[in-house]
């Protein structure tokens, strides 16, 4: 393709993955049109994703292929492969030949050059300090990349590490979203259960609250959930604070 | 954009930030930066519930309540728009569809209201009402500068609201503060035991009754909770 049809389809390409970044958006999706665009742009044969899953494994999150070789060969482990090492290490890891690279990652340089793999690209995912995975791309023949590709797998690679953090940011502030509902709710639930028990026990309000303070803790139930049953079931004689007697 | 070398501006933007310190009255800079008599501020619908949290007088946290008990009005229109309203004369004909509101304020001497949303990010937090007594809008300055104001109070509404929680493990009965609606609740809960309804029935029913008498809910509420008012499923609410 010439420069400038590149250049546009680049252009489009960058578009398209902003795009995705809207307020509802998945980040697997995002993740597999990066690999995608990779794979379609970059003279690149396979792209892969890793990220660190809960217990802090890497996975592969988005992968061009679902050939077996290509999984196995991102997941290989510390100090056998440069997709991990590029994680661990958040620097850019360039193997022109990757026949080259016995004596560093023999099992590696073995199950890549039996897929066809002749060249790999790994690219750290970071913002600032933090790595938070790694972006990469394999080639079927010696040499790498260009500095042409290596701008653009780099943008990639920035596009793909904003979409995860956007989604985490999202994702942290619905959780914070959702626990002051919480307590907002609660705060309604409890003075509404203080009138049901003040009504059905003939109590004030403050001995109310009492009786449904002393009923949570000897029951080791949360206030705003014993409060929220004592609504619904107003009349449920064994959820009900009792008065107790002087 | 409000330029930066307006000095009534600063001056209340100041006031507003020492009065949120301080956790004094953040409706009072309102007065000095705008041609209104009256400013209020209230939390509306959810998260935060709906509830008075400070009037710049008497009068104008009747005028909220007002609005808060009807559940419809400028300050709610304002936010659910997310856009500034002006009722800029309420003796003038209007498309709005609460004629019964806005004769209730002229009633009591209002002749314009202006409300501006107060939201962080997709957060709805509440509205920030001005009442002016003579016939009036506001031009696109007052409006801009009303609007930035409304801006710099919501995050000291928030942390005036958030302050006032229950923290986890503390469950003690403080002090609910001048407006508190939990009144209400309590009365809520007393009906969802009298009338064996759900939670938004009672409600519904202990504010039907307080238009129905034309009394505001609290009192109504104040009333229920001493016991004044019961309701009982065969005669509805009577008093003693």
């Amino acid at each position: 393709m010439t420069a400038g049809n590149k250049e546009r389809r680049l252009a489009e390409a960058f578009v398209t993955l902003a795009d995705t970044l809207v307020d509802e958006y998945d980040v697997v999706d995002l993740l597999h049109t990066v690999v995608e665009l990779c794979a379609s742009m970059l003279d690149a044969t396979d792209a892969g994703i890793l990220l660190p899953n809960s217990a802090g494994e890497l996975e592969v999150a988005a992968s061009s292929s679902e050939r077996s070789h290509l999984i196995g060969l991102l997941q290989l482990g510390e100090g056998e492969g440069p997709c991990v090492d590029a994680y661990l290490s958040g620097s850019l890891v360039t193997v022109g030949n990757i026949a080259g690279s016995y004596a560093r990652w023999p099992s590696f340089a073995v199950a890549a050059a039996e897929s066809g793999y002749a060249s790999m690209y790994a690219i750290p995912l970071r913002l600032r300090k933090d790595t938070i995975g790694s972006l990469n791309l394999f080639r079927d023949r010696t040499g790498g990349f260009s500095e042409d590709d290596a701008v653009t797998a780099q943008a990639f690679a920035d596009i793909a590490t904003i979409g995860i953090l956007h989604e985490r940011s999202l994702r942290e502030s619905h959780i914070a979203r959702s626990q002051l509902q919480h307590a907002l709710d609660s705060r309604v639930v409890i003075e509404q259960a203080k009138g049901v028990v003040a009504h059905t026990q003939n109590v004030d309000m403050d001995v109310a609250f009492q009786m449904i303070r002393t009923r949570a803790r000897s029951t080791g139930t949360r206030l705003s959930v014993l409060a929220a049953h004592i609504v619904a079931n107003p009349f449920d004689e064994t959820a009900n604070p009792q008065r107790i007697d002087p | 954009m409000v330029p930066v070398s307006d000095p009534g501006f600063a001056d209340a933007v100041a006031a507003l930030s020492a009065a949120g310190a301080a956790g004094t009255n953040l409706c009072l800079p309102f007065l000095g930066a705008l041609p209104v008599s009256h400013a209020s501020i209230s939390t509306l619908g959810a998260p935060f519930g709906s509830e008075t949290v400070c009037a710049s007088d008497d009068h104008a946290a009747g005028l909220d309540e007002l609005q808060i008990d009807f559940g419809a009005g400028p300050c709610w229109d304002a936010l659910r728009t997310r856009a500034p309203f002006v009722d800029a004369d309420l003796d003038r004909a209007s498309e709005t569809g609460w004629p019964w509101l806005r004769n209730a304020l002229r009633e009591r001497g209002v002749r314009a209201v202006y409300a501006f949303p107060l939201t962080i990010g997709p957060l709805d937090v509440g509205a920030l009402d001005l009442y002016a007594l003579e016939p009036s809008a506001l031009n696109t300055a007052q409006i801009e500068r009303a609007s930035a104001l409304a801006d710099a109070a919501t995050a000291h509404v928030v942390r005036q609201v958030v302050r006032k929680l229950p923290v986890a493990g503390h469950d003690d009965d403080d002090d609910p503060g001048t407006f508190s609606r939990r009144e209400v609740h309590q009365a809520t809960g007393m009906i969802i035991a009298q009338m064996r309804l759900n939670a938004d029935d009672a409600f519904a029913l202990l504010r039907a009754h307080a238009f129905a008498v034309g009394r505001p809910v609290r009192d109504v509420a104040a009333d229920v909770v001493s016991r004044r008012i019961v309701f009982t499923p065969n005669d509805g609410a009577g008093g003693d």
